[in-house]
Order: C-alpha cells, then structure tokens, then sequence
C-alpha cells in the first residue's frame, strides 16, 4: 500500500532523493549539468557574450576562426558565439513555456476528468480528441498569420497542440490513482476532491509529471525550430539557434558551415540532455509508482 | 563500464563534427569584390547543338500564364518565352519590328502592320481581330489586368486592313509603342481566349501565342513545360532545345544545389548570396548583363523625418553602397550616378552615356551629411524601416541604411514583416502609415531611364506613395511623353534625372546586374533584363 | 456490436474535427492583417484598378460568416473553392500534390517502422556493444531536427556524392523512389531513433518479467518465448509510439518537403497561409486533420487485434 508522499518520515524523503539519482545515473547528472549550463547561459549569456551579438558587418560574412573568435562569423559578419549564447534565452524560454503552459492546461484537464469520471470524463476527453486531430505545424501557420510570426504566436500554437498529449497520460496516471483504496478512504472521511487530488494525487504522479515535462522540452525545442525554419517562429534579426541554422543554412554548400552547425550542435546537445534526463526521470517515476 | 563508453562516444560525436567544421570558414581578407569591371553582356554566343531538355528556375512557382497578368519575374519569363508583341526589345533595348511593324502617320495615330506569315501555334494567321482582341483585353478594366493604366490616352483601337490595326490617341503618346514591345503588347489569339473565357491562363485553360517555344501542360507545383515549335512563323530562328520545364526554386540553397548538380541547368536571377560559390562552380558559368532595375529605398511618408529634402539627401550621402555591392550583391552591382539603372539607355545612347559618365558618382560623405541633418534640424529623430527579415538581400540593404542613419545622428527602427507580406508595404495604407520607408528593386517595363521615374514622379504614379508632387519634374516626364524625337527626350531625361538626384523622391541604392546562371553545356540565352519582356531562349543550344 | 459502435463513434468525431478546424481556420485567416491580393503582385504595387475587381471577384471584402456559409455550402456540395493566386479549382490542386505528401510519409513510415522497430528488437535482446551504440546514436538522432537532417543529407549525399537528386519528384516510379529516398530519410531520423529507444526499453521490460524468466528456467525454447511472450506483450507500447510518430509525420513532412522543394500539401499549406489564399488552406486542412484521425483510428483498431482485453473493453487508453 502506498504512503502518500506528504506523510513520509524525513528518513524516507533523503532515502528516495538517493533512490533516484541511483536511477538516474552519472549520464543523467551529466545530462543534468548540460541543461544547467543552458539555462545559465540563457538567463545570464547576453552579459558573457564576448562581442556584440547584433552588429552586422557584412564584410566579415561567413569568416572562419580566428583568435579570439573562436567559432568565426555568421552570415551577417557576427560573432558566433556571442550569438549563441545571446540566443540562449530565447531558444531555451521558447520550449519552457510550451512545455508549461501544456502542462498546466493538460495536467488541469486531466485531473478533472479522472476525478468527475462519467460525462465530464466523455465530454474532456472527445474535446481532447479533436485538438489530437490539429496537428501542431498547421496551429503555427494559422498563429502565424493571425498573430505575425514570433516566439509568442508559435509557443501557444506549440502548446495548444500538446495538451491533448499530457492530458492523455496524465489522465491514465490518475485514473489509476483515484481508484487506489486509500483514495475512497479519504473520501468517506469528507475530505473534498480538489484538496485530495492536491495533497495526494498530484504528489503521486508528480514524478511522472516532471519526467514528461522534462522529455517534452526535447520535443519542444526540435517542433519550435522547425517552425523557425518555415520563418514562422521567432524573427530574426533576434539571436536563437534554430534561427540561426535557417540564416546561415545557405553557408553550408558554399563550403562555410560552422555557423549553421554550431547552432545545431546546441539544439542536440541540450535536447539529447532533456531526452536522457526525462527517460531517466520516467523510468524512475515507473518504479516509484509500482 | 557501459555508462563510460556510451559518454565517452557521445561527446566524441557532438564534438568531432564542430570542431571539423571550425577549420572551414572565408579568410578575412577574401570578399565578393570581382565586380563586372563594365564587362556586361547583353547576349550570350548562340548555341550550335541540339539539346534534349532544360530546366530553368524562377524564384517561385508561376501563378498565371495570362499575359494580362503577367507582372512579376516567373510569370513574365515564362511569357517571354512563348509569346510574343507587336514589336520587340532586342537584348540592348532597342526597338524593332515584332509580330508587326509600326508606323507613325500622324503624332496621334500609330498604324501597327503585321508581318505577312506570322501564325499562331495551332497554324492560324493572326489576324487584325486577334491584335485588337488581345489590346482590349489588357485594357478591360472588369478583367483586373495589370496594364490597364498603359492606354491611358488611347481613344480607340480597330482593324482597319487586312493586316493593319491603328490605334488612336487622344495626345502624343511616345510610351506607347515601347509598351507594345512589352508585356502589354503580347497579341494572343482571339478564338482560343474567347472559348476558355475565366480559365484562360490557368493550368485548366492554357494559352495560345506565337512564339518559338509553345505550351505542353502545365502543372502546378511541377511547373510550366514548352516545347520547341515545330512550325515557328519566323524561318531565321530554329530552337534548338526539345523542351525547357519551368520550376520554382524558392529556396537559395537549393537553387545552388541543384545548379552544380545540373538538375536545373539555368535560371536568371539578381541579388543572389551564392554567387562566389557558383562563379567558382565546375557547372555553372555565371553572366552578368545589363539591368533595368534599381535597388532604392522608397519613401512612403513625407510628413516624417525624411520630409526635409535635406535629410534624404543626407541619408543617401552616409549610405555605404560600396559595402551593400560586396555583401548584397557580392559584386554584382553598380554604383549609381542617376535614379535610373544605365542598362536602360535603349536609344540615344551618345547622348545618354555621355551625360552619364559626367555625372558623379554617389559616393559616401558622411561629415557632410552630418551637417545637413544638423542643419535641418533632425537629428535625434527616429527612422522607420520596413524591411523583411525573410528576405536576405532586403536584410542587407537594411542593415546599410541602419548604420547610415545612426552614423547621421538619426535613431532607427525596424518594423519587420514576413516575406509574404513585404509588399503590402506596397498595397496596404495601414501597413505604409507605420514606416518612413522601405526597400525594393523595382524596374520599368521598357529600356527608358523614364520607365522607373515616372512611377515614383508622377502624382498618379502607382509607386508614388508619399504623394510627392516636383511640378518641374512632372513637367519634364510629360513632355518626354509627347516629344517624337529621341535626341530630344534623351535630353529632357537628363535634366530629370538631376533634378531627381536633388528632389529624391526616392533615394537610389545601387544598380543590379542582371546574372544569367547557365550551365557549361549551353549557351546562347539572352543575358540582359531584357528576357523580361521578350523571347530569351531563340538561340539557346548546346555549346 | 462493440466494433461498429467503435467506428460510428469515431466517424462522428472526424465530422465534428472536421467543422471545428474549418472554422477555427477561416476565422484564423480572416483576422490575419495584409492581403491576398499580395500574392499576385511580386515586388511591385498592383494598379488601384485591378485590385477592386480582384477584391470583388473573391468576395475579399464580405463579412465573416457570410463568407464561410459561402465556403461551407459549397464545401458540401464538393466544391472546395478556387485558389485566388492560381485561379484553379482547390480540389484539382490538392489532388495534383497529394501523392507526394502521401508517398513521402509512407516510404518514412516504413523506414521507420521496419528500421526502428528491428532495431529496438535486436539491441532489446543482446546486450553489449550494438546495445550501447544504438542506445548513443539514437540519442542524438532522435534531438536532430528534421531540416537539419535535410541540410546534411543534401550537402553530403546530393552535392558531394551525387547519389542522389537534389530537387524535385522524378518521373516515374523508380524515379520518385530515388527522389524521395534522401526526403523521407531526412523526416524519418528523428522518429526512428524515438521508436527504436521505446522498442528497445519494452522488450527490455517484457524480457525481465517474471513470466518470462520462467518460462526459460523451465526450458521452453527461448525464440518461442521471446516471440510468443516478450514481442506480444511489447507490441502495445511499441504500437502507441509508432503510431504517434506516424500520425506527427504528416504535419513533419511540410519542413521536409520545403527544404527539398518537393511539390506537396505540406509545403503548399505553409506558402498558401502565408499568401492568405483562403480557399487552399482550408481544403488542405481537413485533408491533413482527416488523414490524422484515420491514422489514428487504424493504430487504435490494431490495438484490439493485439490486445484481447481492449477489444472487449472498447477504449485503448
């Protein structure tokens, strides 16, 4: 039978943080770490930047590495890396704000389909599967559209589009909660059902909410650069990686790609570290649950 | 241990790859500076082999093959190619006989004559009826054409022999005839059009001209495909290519790929990023010709910033042209002396290029555009830009008017819109009420520096978004329109355009070269802006 | 019966997907700022003239619902419109670029089902080093992005090897598949590496089920086992994966047929919100939301053949 999360001794609490950075591994840490680093660099990169991340200066395009510019040139006769680190903060609070906005509203659905059931539970759930039908490159085109492309227009396109994927888990996630004994007890108690599904329900399947969130970033990130590259998501001349692989693409058959590919390589770095931290994370939320 | 290995050849893979690419970049020193040095062809040798298949890219799927609206690069190249005029611009922009001759009886009456033996493809003559047809057509208004506005002062068309159709003017009209060199002149056959009606021009309908290439199908999204005319009316050219499939290629990355691979074996273009690639390409052999068009920064508000004359002279004085022709255009540029792209000299060319060479080129200064903003009073007003971030060369020339208004002491915003909606900038009074101005290349139908004034001059001109009213310029483009002598109107130009360099009406940025992209096996395409508005692939062959 | 209710339930939700997306579109396009008179005009202002009659001629300046009760009696009668850019009926303009999109995502389809699957089974059952490696190359294959992949697909394979075109559809069956290999490996990288990660972690799972154990220790012959036991029971969660990435393909392949300038309903959707041509986008969204849900009504009717206990409890969820 499973103690609900609030009531463990702190003994309990130290033994399962070990338990799960056991599950989590050293890549997972490492994982972890990498995904720090971003988010320093998106919060603070703008102030570490060596150079002027903005200033065009058409005659250096596309010019290699040099000392002291250690990534080379862009298209536009910027410093790379300064560019990549300015562009952190969009291209990381981009996916961050999908991943929450999709959270908070699936998550909300979720729980009140698991927990009405019956008409509530048949009406949220056919609603969910027709927002499974929109897929999320047509809800960026018309967000685009209406709102003008940027960072915005697509995160809620993104986001829209993703609820219907978190509800569905989590909606399984609690259904099977709600029906555990310890469940009705407390409802026989008189305890309410928002104040159960807060303090006991949502603590349960929290590791799994944080394993999907962590994943979904991934996603998030890789679907919000695609959109970029359809010149429907964040504009340039704003400093983000996906935009940056869209305005230098045209380097790469001439021969310069290391603008095009050092912002790739940090789309995959941090997405590889939100998939591998996220599966660890999920793999342990599974076993917690079991 | 497992856990090591898989790190160890994780890092391995995401770190060889960047740094393998570090060692790739341009050196410092090397830029896009090999300019035409005056070197500019109009045509290119003529081809002497037969050849299968070519396909050619536009920069975007053609929407229409209707002549009558025909007005952006895909569409008039693929028209270009399979229809014909009246009369005809040679690749230097002179004028010559067409499918007609003309001649001028009265200053108000133009007798066009066809010339015996011309056919359509289906081997029909064409007739009077057909001529009148096709004219009346681009000037119904209910179609929505796009060259209603060029028979502003006709009063009535009409056969008026067995081959004979006479136009009557209302007043002298010195335009017209160019017009009828160009798109607004394509004669196309009257029985064909009338039994299509709405899908005429639409891949359901189809079209049927003259020329030496002539419509197979046309699929949308595969693109355009004409083939070879068998039964050409005119016995001095034989086409020597089967078939030319026209495709867009949107992308520039592609349009490289696919030129150095040979999947697309030519296209025109202006303005291209790649250039130095393919000017060192083993494929491509890269031509630079003479251009109709001009890069400017179009003024949409006078009530602004830059409505003193003084701040737009100023502004054109800071810009550094030099730097927008080895990034933008990597060379492929000239720099202005006049509004108007020399290219267009089409007559009078001794008076033309003399006037030309004595005027100055607009080099940079900007210590004296510095004091002409302080002088009128501007400096630390704000500047707004619309510009596209989607479109490259838009972005670059931006980005130079950016620094020449900072380096002025004027503070600058953009306003950025997609690539699709750039030119509402154009259409939409609500989009041009937010902006001071923004950039464009525009280019006049005809090989006449007057082709692009006036549409930036003339109160009703169609460019003239800032309601700029010069009555000496007005005057000076008006007369030109009704003065017969081409000696005469070459002067009257060159008064207006030095009095275009004082007004600035618009500011000119620099001249595009028109860049014809072939494939080492064929040659004989036309390599001047003239492919626009006449047959281009006539002699276009193996080498 | 259970099946038949399945079904009508399901149809009745398509039709109502289907007139939600068309009215969630039209007003989306309708609020949209600029033009779809800029499409026609290039780089140059249109005549004041001409753009009065387009305007009248596609009804551009009526009021929204008249214009969708326009849109949407003709759309049940079978008529999707004319495109204002094109002038050619919508219906003859989707079905000219269907096959494209259609053959793109079922050649990635397969690659990724045949590749993915079999290769999540085969590290799935042998630990050691083709474990590991798969387990580092799907990780970064599965964060690579769909143009990214396109990109060096194309500079390594079209431009330096030459093995394959770089544009275009081809001519001809051989032709289109030689055209669409380097396309649909570009869209099938990321969704590969997903399918084997899950297929791989599931008959991991499957294989160390006490059931399993078991019946090895009693000596029933391990490649029954592993058929009978471990696939059979991984099938489920390998099918949800593979049928999400599938259905996802279909909006994907829009990145991909951009960067290989191929003519489909993707690419055609993008450009066609961008010019505001009304008539198109709608005609190519419900082809897209349509498609959608029948690839997810055939994941879920794959569910009860494999899985016994959902056919006689109705959902699969």
């Amino acid at each position: 039978m499973t103690t609900p999360a609030t009531d463990a001794w702190p003994a309990q609490r130290r033994g399962r943080r070990a338990a799960m950075l056991r599950a989590i591994g050293p890549l997972g840490i490492v994982s972890a770490v990498v995904i720090v680093v971003a988010i320093i660099a998106a919060v603070a990169g703008g102030w570490f930047a060596p150079d002027n991340p903005d200033l065009p200066n058409l005659s250096l395009s596309f010019v290699g590495s040099t000392a002291g510019h250690l990534l080379g040139y862009d298209f536009e006769g910027r410093d790379v890396l300064s560019r990549l680190l300015a562009g952190a903060q969009s291209s990381m609070l981009g996916p961050i704000a999908v991943v929450c906005m999709s959270m908070a509203g699936g998550t909300l659905l979720a729980l009140v389909a698991a927990w009405r059931r019956g008409i509530t539970d048949t009406v949220i759930s056919s609603c969910l599967d027709i927002l499974f039908a929109f897929p999320g490159i047509l809800l960026a085109v018309l967000a685009a559209a209406v709102f003008g492309a940027g960072l915005w227009a697509a995160a809620i396109a993104l986001s829209v589009a993703y609820t219907p994927y978190v509800a569905r888990v989590l909606r399984g996630a609690a259904l099977k909660e709600r029906s555990l004994p310890y469940v009705a007890a407390l409802e026989v108690q008189g305890a309410s059902g928002t104040a159960i599904c807060r303090s006991h329900i949502v603590p349960n399947v929290l590791p799994l909410i944080v394993a999907q969130a962590t994943t979904m970033i991934g996603y998030a990130m890789v679907d919000l650069a695609a959109i970029s590259f359809l010149g429907l998501g964040v504009q340039p001349p704003t400093p983000n990686w996906g935009v940056m692989i869209f305005e230098n693409e045209v380097g790469i058959p001439q021969g310069y790609p290391l603008p095009a590919l050092a912002a790739g390589t940090c789309i995959v770095l941090v997405v590889v570290a939100f998939n591998v931290l996220g599966e660890r994370l999920f793999t342990y939320a599974q076993a917690v649950r079991r | 241990m497992v856990w090591k290995r898989s790190l160890v050849a994780a890092v391995t893979i995401t770190a060889v790859v960047p740094l393998a690419a570090i060692g790739c970049g341009r050196s410092a020193q090397s830029s896009g500076d090999a300019s035409p040095g005056g070197g500019l062809v109009s045509i290119t040798p003529p081809g002497t082999s037969p050849v299968g298949s070519v396909t050619w890219a536009v920069y975007r799927d053609v929407n229409s093959l209707d002549p009558i609206f025909a007005f952006d690069y895909p569409e008039n190249t693929a028209d270009s190619l399979m229809c014909e005029s009246l009369l005809r611009q040679t690749p230097d922009g002179a004028l010559v006989p067409g499918l007609a001759s003309m001649s001028q009886p009265a200053p108000t009456r133009l007798v066009f004559t066809i010339r015996p033996g011309v056919t359509f493809w289906d081997g029909h003559p064409v007739t009077p009826a057909d001529v009148v047809y096709s004219l009346d057509r681009d000037r119904d208004v209910r179609l929505g054409g796009y060259y209603v506005i060029i028979f502003d002062r006709v009063r009535s068309i009409a056969a008026t022999g067995a081959r004979q159709v006479t136009i009557t003017l209302t007043q002298p009209d010195y335009w017209l005839p160019e017009q009828m060199a160009s798109i607004g002149g394509i004669v196309i056959e009257k029985s064909f059009a009338q039994e299509l009606g709405q899908s005429y021009g639409t891949p359901a309908g189809g079209i049927m001209c003259t020329g030496a290439y002539m419509l197979k199908s046309w699929r949308p999204g595969a693109g355009v495909l004409a083939l070879a005319n068998p039964h050409y009316w005119n016995p001095a050219v034989h086409p020597l290519v089967q078939q030319i499939l026209i495709k867009g290629v949107p992308d520039v990355a592609t349009l490289t790929a696919a030129l150095e691979t040979g999947a697309v074996q030519g296209a025109y273009s202006y303005g291209l990023s790649t250039l130095d690639q393919l000017r060192s390409s083993r494929t491509v052999r890269v031509y630079e010709g003479p251009g109709w068009s001009t890069d400017v920064f179009v003024v949409t508000s006078l009530t602004g910033v830059l409505g003193d004359v003084r701040v737009r002279r100023a502004l054109s004085m800071a810009l550094d042209r030099q730097g927008i022709i080895s990034s933008v255009y990597r060379g492929a540029a000239l720099m202005p002396r006049w509004a108007s792209n020399p290219g267009t000299f089409g007559y009078a060319t001794g008076i033309f290029d003399a006037a030309y060479d004595s005027s100055p080129v607009l080099t940079q200064n900007i210590p004296a555009a510095r004091q002409l903003v302080q002088a009128a009073g501007a400096t630390g007003k704000t500047l707004t830009i619309g510009t596209s971030s989607e479109l490259a060369d838009v972005t670059g020339v931006t980005g130079a008017y950016q620094a020449a208004a900072e380096a002025i002491g004027l503070k600058v915003k953009l306003d950025s819109v997609s690539a699709q909606d750039y030119v509402d900038f154009y259409l939409d009074p609500n989009f041009r009420a937010a902006v001071d101005g923004f950039p464009a290349v525009p280019y006049g139908d005809w090989a006449d520096p007057v082709a692009m004034l006036r549409v930036f001059e003339l109160p009703a001109g169609v460019a003239n978004l800032d309601n700029f009213n010069d009555p000496a310029l007005t005057s000076l483009l008006l007369r030109e329109r009704a003065t017969a002598d081409p000696a005469a109107r070459a002067r009257l130009i060159v008064q207006a355009e030095k009095l275009t360099l004082q007004q600035l009406p618009m500011i000119p940025t620099v001249q595009p070269v028109t860049l014809l992209l072939l494939n080492k096996g064929l040659t004989g395409a036309v390599a001047s802006f003239a492919y626009m508005f006449a047959p281009w692939a006539d002699s276009l062959g193996g080498t | 019966m259970v099946l038949i209710r399945f079904l009508l339930r399901r149809l009745v939700m398509l039709a109502a997907s289907l007139l939600i997306a068309s009215f969630v579109i039209f007003a989306a396009l309708y609020l949209a700022p600029g033009s779809p008179l800029a499409a026609l005009s290039g780089g140059r202002t249109l005549p004041p003239a001409s753009i009065r009659v387009l305007e009248a001629r596609y009804h551009l300046n009526d009021s929204f619902p008249v214009q969708y009760w326009d849109w949407l009696r003709g759309a049940l009668h079978g008529d999707l419109g004319v495109s204002i850019v094109l002038r050619e009926n919508v219906s003859a303009l989707i079905a000219s670029r269907i096959w494209t999109t259609a053959g793109l995502v079922l050649y990635a389809a397969i690659l990724i089902v045949l590749l993915g699957i079999g290769l999540g089974i085969v590290a799935g059952l042998r630990p050691g080093l083709l474990d590991t490696s798969t387990l580092v190359l799907t990780a970064v294959a599965a964060a690579i992005p769909a143009f990214v992949a396109a990109i060096m697909l194309i500079l390594a394979f079209a431009v330096q090897l030459r093995w394959f075109p770089v544009l275009g559809n081809g001519t001809g069956f051989l032709d289109n598949v030689r055209h669409f290999t380097l396309p649909a490996v570009a869209l099938a990288v990321s969704s590969l590496a997903i399918v084997a990660r899950v297929t791989r972690a599931a008959v991991r799972e499957e294989q160390g089920r006490d059931h399993v154990q078991t019946a090895i220790s009693r000596g029933i012959p391990v490649r029954q086992v592993i058929l009978r036991h471990v696939l059979r029971n991984a099938a489920i969660p390998v099918t949800t994966i593979a049928g999400v990435t599938v259905a996802s393909l279909i909006a994907l392949a829009a990145v991909v047929e951009v960067a290989f300038s191929l003519n489909g309903l993707g690419a055609y959707l993008v450009a066609s919100a961008q010019d505001k041509d009304l008539a198109v986008v709608q005609g190519i969204s419900l082809v897209l939301v349509a498609a959608f849900v029948v690839v997810n009504l055939i994941v879920d009717l794959l569910y009860a053949v494999l899985d016994p206990r959902v056919a006689a409890g109705g959902r699969a969820r």
